[in-house]
């Protein structure tokens, strides 16, 4: 294994050959004593951690099931809260729309107009090219009892006429 | 020319998988590892059960922390970051176990992990020099059978390789690297880096160019 160093030319076309066969001398360096007594003693400690860790846990998974009731039931409050927060927004909405429905329909009647805008007060535009019907004002006396007997019995005596023309 | 790296994967035993891999820890290391063991001394995937997974893993330690240790320490040049690349790996393993019984070849599959972590370690711990001095690991390298003079040259030898080994791109870098490892054959390498056989190859043959002219470079400004 050993190399005639002192003669040794690194440049020759073996030097490759020859500067592996350092590498293999590193490669083969022995390990220290004891190195498979700490492995097995660093192994065992880390078993150790293990099965604690392992008996907590398995303390815990104890918890588990609860803790999925509890996120169940976290889960159910969430969706009952949810509806009836959304039940009382549907609720108010729908109320809100009925209310101006029923103003509106009493809206021309009980509302006034409001100022700024114009109206008619209840005036009425006829147009000039018509002659305007002159209504002779009623008689303001209460008619007597005769007189309105007189007539009503007025259009039997007209029939009474009219049946006495006929031949 | 057969490759003793793919024979020795060939004889390496498969793991075979299982219906059912959900394990139960009772203890470290009361099931003996020899029930996982075949009689090549062995790890035996099929005799992973839910029973014997922590033997499984204790046997995995026996066979392959040297290993581990030699792949994590060839990038890492550091004893003690290279042994915490070791445990980092086969505590990833623990965390994985119930994937254990479906690897097929848990050499590879363990080095890929201690590739991994290195690799991290590596990015994490950039500004830091991987090593004080490469001349302290060239002195580490074996030297039987040689003088004085003969050590020195060696070390500075082995050091100016090191170096040139250094400056190489990255992914040619981890080729040439992973090649210096006799147990891993090119497939297994390409298992490793997550590339195709082609590519470690044509990768390798651009180190090996580029490490030549690296240390002629280095040999011609001496």
């Amino acid at each position: 294994m050993n190399h005639n160093f002192e003669n040794s030319d690194l440049a020759t076309p073996e030097a490759p050959l020859a500067a592996e066969q350092t590498l293999r001398m590193v490669a083969a360096l022995p390990a220290p004593n004891g190195l498979n007594d700490r492995v097995h003693r660093r192994l065992h400690d880390a078993m150790d951690e293990l099965e604690t860790a392992g008996t907590r846990r398995s303390f815990w998974s104890l918890w588990r099931p609860v803790q999925r009731l509890q996120f169940a039931g976290a889960a159910v409050l969430c969706i009952a809260l949810a509806g009836s927060a959304w039940s009382v927004y549907h609720n108010r909405s729908a109320a809100s729309n009925a209310v101006p429905v029923s103003t509106k329909t009493s809206a021309p009647t009980a509302q006034p107009a409001p100022a700024s805008t114009f109206h008619s007060a209840g005036a009425e535009r006829v147009p000039p090219s018509l002659a305007p019907i002159k209504v002779p004002p009623a008689s303001r006396k209460k008619p007597s009892p005769s007189h309105a007997a007189r007539h009503t019995s007025k259009p039997a005596a007209g029939e009474a006429q009219a049946t006495s023309s006929v031949p | 020319m057969s490759n003793p790296a793919d024979e020795r994967s060939a004889r390496q035993p498969r793991l075979v998988a299982m219906s059912s891999c959900s394990t139960v820890f009772a203890g470290w290391m009361e099931i003996s590892a020899g029930s996982v063991m075949n009689t090549m001394g062995q790890l035996e995937p099929a005799a992973i059960d839910e029973t014997n997974v922590e033997a499984a893993i204790a046997a995995l330690v026996d066979e392959y922390a040297g290993t581990l240790y030699r792949v994590a320490y060839s990038v890492l040049r550091n004893t003690a970051d290279a042994e915490d690349a070791v445990q980092e790996t086969y505590l990833r393993v623990l965390r994985h176990r119930d994937s254990l019984c479906e690897i097929r070849d848990p050499r590879v599959w363990l080095v890929r992990i201690v590739w991994n972590v290195v690799l991290d370690r590596k990015r994490r711990a950039k500004t830091r020099p991987e090593t004080d001095d490469v001349a302290d690991l060239a002195r580490l390298l074996p030297a039987m059978d040689l003088s004085a003079e003969e050590r020195v040259a060696s070390a500075q030898y082995h050091a100016a390789v090191l170096r040139a080994v250094d400056q190489l791109p990255a992914k040619e870098q981890r080729v040439l690297i992973l090649s210096a490892f006799e147990e891993l054959s090119s497939v297994e390498i390409a298992q490793i880096l997550g590339t195709t056989e082609s590519t470690v190859r044509s990768r390798l043959f651009r180190a090996r160019n580029l490490l030549s002219a690296l240390l002629s470079h280095s040999r011609s400004v001496r």
